[in-house]
């Protein structure tokens, strides 16, 4: 899988949260979320980036659970709420 | 008639056979808005038409008008049209705010009390300002440099607790005039959930950006919206939610947060 980012109205970031304003709606992002978010580009990157931002920020998801799946989990929500383009 | 709406000028057309008393109704409800000398020369229209007749009634909605055959339903859809026009004027130039605002009188201090449509703005509203200048019970108008604009409008409560409400003038309620200069001091999200004694808690800005958000007008028609409301949150202490039951209640909570304020 792999992510850009789309445009946002505006996005506001404080400690390791962000929040957007989309299509109009404004969401607050989990910190998960927000890291996933900002280590996509405007040009294409792949899941396997993403996850390693997201191992490096959060370390392993808990056992049994399979992080390139978790972020590609992550990854369709984002895109769910118009802040990504996947393909 | 001519009323001032949030600084600009709004002219109330009064045809059919109830112009006279609807005219009357419109003048003392909406009596901190007349236009005074100073108002701006013109401004939107608004056609109203009040008359027994149904089909004379119909005749003037297909003309546009706003028309009723009931005075005390007309003045409750008056008043829902004067606030989209009062608005619609300044989106993308003013954060407005689905709130009660009330000012304390010497300082002009403002605390704006966000809460959703039904759940007590006007109760609040009625008591706050009694003690506090009255600035609106429906929009708060906030410039970007955090001076308001008031917008006094009648507040609209039910009659024996049934449907339509009754528009009462701020004086008749006896509530205080706004103060000449008021300024954004507080934000607070109100929440009636019946907490025995008044409880504050501060609300992150991440948190309040999404809950402001649901209740601020044309948001997108700024720049930077959410910067905007993060600026004034931090201007004034973050974005505090206040859990209450009774609307007295918050007379003592509300006073003190505008008291220490400058």
């Amino acid at each position: 899988m792999r992510a850009r980012r789309l445009e946002v109205l505006d996005e506001y970031v404080e400690e390791d949260q962000a929040v957007v304003f989309v299509d109009g709606q404004v969401v607050a992002l989990s910190a998960l979320a927000t890291t996933a978010l900002f280590s996509v580009g405007t040009a294409w990157t792949e899941a396997s980036v993403v996850e390693a931002a997201l191992v490096a920020e959060f370390e392993d998801p808990p056992p049994g659970t399979d992080p390139l799946a978790a972020t590609h989990s992550t990854l369709m929500s984002l895109a769910k709420l118009g802040l990504l383009e996947l393909r | 008639m001519a009323l001032e709406l949030l600084g600009a000028r709004v002219d109330v057309a009064v045809g059919g056979g109830g112009a006279a008393g609807l005219a009357d109704a419109i003048a003392t409800a909406w009596d901190r808005c007349l236009a005074g000398p100073g108002a701006p020369a013109a401004g939107t229209v608004v056609e109203v038409f009040v008359d027994g007749d149904e089909a004379a009634v119909g005749r003037a909605r297909d003309r546009g008008m706003l028309a009723d055959s009931d005075e005390l339903r007309m003045m409750h859809w008056l008043s829902s049209k004067l606030t989209v026009a009062a608005i619609s004027a300044h989106f993308g130039e003013l954060w407005m705010l689905h709130a009660c605002a009330v000012a304390e009188p010497t300082t002009g201090a403002t605390a704006v009390l966000v809460a959703a449509s039904g759940t007590g703005k006007t109760t609040a509203a009625v008591a706050l300002g009694r003690r506090l200048g009255y600035l609106t019970d429906e929009t708060a108008a906030i410039r970007p440099d955090g001076t308001l604009l008031p917008y006094p409008k009648p507040l609209s409560v039910l009659v024996d607790g049934q449907g339509p409400k009754r528009q009462h003038s701020p004086s008749d309620l006896g509530l205080l005039e706004a103060p000449a200069a008021p300024w954004l001091a507080a934000i607070a999200l109100l929440d009636r959930d019946g907490s025995p004694s008044p409880r504050v808690e501060a609300v992150r800005t991440v948190e309040a950006l999404p809950a402001l958000a649901e209740h601020t007008s044309a948001l997108q028609r700024h720049e930077r919206p959410l910067h905007m409301v993060a600026e004034h949150l931090h201007r004034t202490g973050g974005l505090r939610r206040i859990s209450y039951r009774e609307a007295e209640d918050l007379v003592p909570v509300v006073a003190q947060m505008v008291a220490g304020a400058s």
